[in-house]
């Protein structure tokens, strides 16, 4: 087959989009529960 | 219903949909870009450029409807206060953007070897280029606003306003003369495209919506995670007391 070379960038764009927003997310998730963890601790020493 | 619309039940409800939706999402992108890519049939007079048709059009249909989402849960959040709807909207916004966009880099790639060109300022395009603007005055807006209530109403107002450009999108190609082609599968008649090529384009599409759905229920998750982070479920969610 005879691909040409402006296809691939089509989806390979498409597949980077969406990998990096599940990325993205699944990062801000750990990152919110690390903060509200840290809060949480820093809340009982000062108790 | 009204319980679903409390920040803890939506959290709950998210958490259960996620794995069907990552599942689901994987076996119709996998099976229409697979396709669409390697098994479908080229077209007799686009040959292999007719290939992107499985990219641009599934993204440019929903940027349409993530920002259509976004309108009506900024309505909603207007009339009856309801933040689920807010959160929706703001989790959407990034995601719409970036699927325009896609929509707008895929479809210059296709009129490069088709028309001749990579952009022209015609009104299919240019009212897409908008939508993008629109996305990113939506985002732009909300970070520039400290006060997230404030932020809140402020954007909820642009989302509304801003789906004029839809109607203006979709009906383009009928109310002006463009270099852009009409409605091939929007239409309730029978679909202009073989049924080779209309399953993967339909099974692509249906994958970016789940996609979308999946995307949507991460990120509400963390956005209502760390509003509700002084709430005894919360505290007991991280903690799995």
């Amino acid at each position: 087959m005879a691909y040409s070379w402006y296809i691939w960038p089509c989806y390979a764009l498409l597949l980077a989009v969406l990998v990096a927003h599940i990325i993205s997310a699944m990062r801000i998730s750990s990152l919110i529960r690390k903060k509200i963890i840290r809060a949480q601790q820093v809340e009982l020493v000062h108790d | 219903m009204n319980k679903l619309l409390s920040p803890q039940y939506f959290y709950k409800f998210c958490t259960a949909l996620i794995p069907w939706l990552a599942l689901f999402t994987v076996l119709c992108l996998g099976y229409g870009l697979i396709n669409g890519a390697v098994f479908a049939p080229i077209d007799y007079q686009q040959k292999e450029a007719v290939r992107i048709m499985y990219v641009h059009v599934p993204c440019a249909i929903l940027s349409l409807s993530v920002y259509t989402i976004i309108g009506i849960m900024s309505g909603i959040y207007l009339i009856w206060k309801i933040k689920i709807a807010d959160v929706i909207a703001s989790v959407s916004a990034p995601f719409g953007a970036s699927i325009t966009a896609l929509a707008l880099i895929s479809g210059s790639l296709w009129g490069k070897p088709m028309w001749g060109t990579w952009w022209v300022w015609d009104a299919r395009l240019t009212s897409e280029l908008i939508l993008l603007f629109l996305y990113f005055g939506y985002i732009g807006l909300r970070n520039a606003i400290n006060d997230q209530q404030i932020a809140a109403k402020v954007v909820a107002i642009l989302g509304i306003v801003g789906m004029l450009d839809i109607p203006i999108i979709h009906f383009s190609v009928e109310w002006w003369h463009t270099l852009h082609q009409g409605a091939s599968i929007t239409r309730l008649a029978k679909p202009a495209i073989a049924p080779a090529m209309l399953y993967p384009l339909l099974s692509t599409m249906l994958g970016l919506y789940l996609f979308y759905a999946l995307y949507v229920c991460l990120q509400s998750k963390n956005i209502i995670m760390w509003r509700e982070r002084h709430t005894e479920w919360v505290r007991k969610n991280l903690y799995g007391v």
